[in-house]
């Protein structure tokens, strides 16, 4: 009985010999708040990124533009904080929780579409067919291409942790900076018909949320992680 | 209580001078919390082997994701997370390989996410029901109703067609259902 509990209780020499390896000091990560404070800043930058650049349209009020914007943002930037915490073994996100903030985020999407076409009815500017799909094409680029540092930043932070689900992982940091992406270019874009909202602005952040989730599960794979 | 809070305490000074590159630290990390470990991974897998090889990859894991373990909280909820995350993991490969004897009821229970007594009593009621089946049956019915397979996939395994793969989980279930209630009337009568 000694015997046995003595061989359940040591540490096995393979076990040690894999630790020792690889044993140096590591800083504990800071509580997925904190971290996700990093992206604020380039949630902003890019806010400001669209109307410096190009300029802001003039179809709807302050409020419609600016206040949608910034929900857009804080929006993205709790996403953030989920996908970060998913990263710690012991906070991982419940299924309710997941449902909870994919389903919360379409439909905040969703309100902003409809708050916007409703605002910009009376001074939309018609979109002629032959301008629909180089409009959708901008659109759908220029929300996928302003999203990606966001999303490298929040894969670079989550790798730090535990990626034990990486697709729900890179799926979250996608949708996120696929919305801090929208929150900047519909500013811009003044084309509010829920058609083309759906299909070039929701497309661009669904495009972030496939990458983000196969981007970390390839690195889950390529670094032999699991 | 006293003495599972100087328990607590102690795990998380080890556990904080193993993150600070201490290895004498790693020693009494494994000795306070491997048998915690151990406990609790064999409510979820019985057999020692296994579970043994589940320890020694949880304190791999532990040891890739100690950043993770932040000094404020208790160490044990984050080391068991871990845990069953691994158990998890080993589940998943196993059934990828197709190891359905060796997965069986044990991952669906512990999967559902019970607690350890309800989880023995539900397993062992089921294993008794399964033990009535045949074992094509049986087969058949975890393939199909607790590993998610298609009745193509089971046919495939089985060497047998789809049709029979499909009646053969429908008569287990059934076979199953009437167990189970045979043995709930009895031991309402006892």
């Amino acid at each position: 009985m000694d015997a046995m509990s003595t061989s359940e209780h040591s540490l096995p020499d393979v076990l040690k010999a894999r630790v020792l390896a690889d044993l140096r000091p590591v800083r504990p990560l800071a509580s997925p708040w904190k971290r996700a404070l990093l992206l604020l800043p380039i949630g902003l930058a890019l806010l400001a990124l669209t109307p410096w650049r190009y300029g802001v349209r003039h179809d709807i009020g302050g409020v419609y533009l600016w206040g949608l914007s910034l929900l857009q943002v804080g929006v993205g930037f709790g996403l953030v904080v989920a996908s970060l915490r998913e990263v710690l073994p012991d906070r991982s996100l419940s299924g309710r929780t997941q449902i909870l903030l994919v389903g919360g985020s379409l439909a905040i999407t969703v309100a902003v579409t409809y708050l916007t076409w409703n605002a910009s009815l009376s001074a939309a500017v018609p979109v002629s067919p032959a301008d629909r799909y180089p409009y959708w094409k901008g659109c759908l680029q220029h929300t996928v291409l302003n999203g990606l540092p966001a999303l490298v930043v929040v894969l670079a932070l989550a790798i730090r942790g535990l990626l034990w689900r990486p697709a729900l992982v890179g799926g979250l940091a996608g949708l996120a900076a696929g919305l801090l992406a929208d929150a900047s270019w519909r500013t811009y874009c003044g084309v509010s018909e829920p058609a083309h909202v759906f299909s070039a602005h929701v497309g661009g952040i669904v495009v972030l949320a496939v990458l983000g989730a196969i981007v970390a599960r390839i690195w889950t794979w390529a670094t032999g992680w699991r | 209580m006293g003495a599972q809070s100087d328990d607590s305490e102690r795990i998380a000074v080890a556990m904080t001078a193993y993150q600070a590159g201490d290895a004498a630290a790693f020693d009494r990390l494994y000795a306070a919390l491997g048998p915690i470990l151990r406990r609790y991974l064999q409510s979820l897998a019985r057999d020692a082997t296994r579970v043994d090889d589940l320890l020694q990859e949880t304190f791999l894991q532990v040891h890739r994701a100690r950043r993770t373990y932040d000094p404020s909280r208790p160490v044990v909820p984050w080391a068991l997370a871990i845990a069953r995350h691994v158990f998890l993991m080993e589940c998943r490969t196993r059934r990828r390989k197709g190891d359905v004897d060796a997965v069986e009821l044990d991952d669906t229970v512990a999967a559902a996410g019970r607690g350890h007594d309800e989880a023995v009593i539900a397993r062992d009621r089921l294993r008794h029901g399964l033990s009535g089946l045949t074992p094509g049956t049986r087969r058949a019915v975890l393939l199909h109703h607790v590993q998610g397979w298609s009745f193509r996939e089971i046919a495939r395994r089985l060497g047998i067609n789809s049709a029979a793969a499909k009646l053969r989980a429908s008569r287990g279930v059934n076979a199953l259902r009437t167990r189970l209630h045979d043995t709930d009337g009895r031991d309402e009568h006892q």
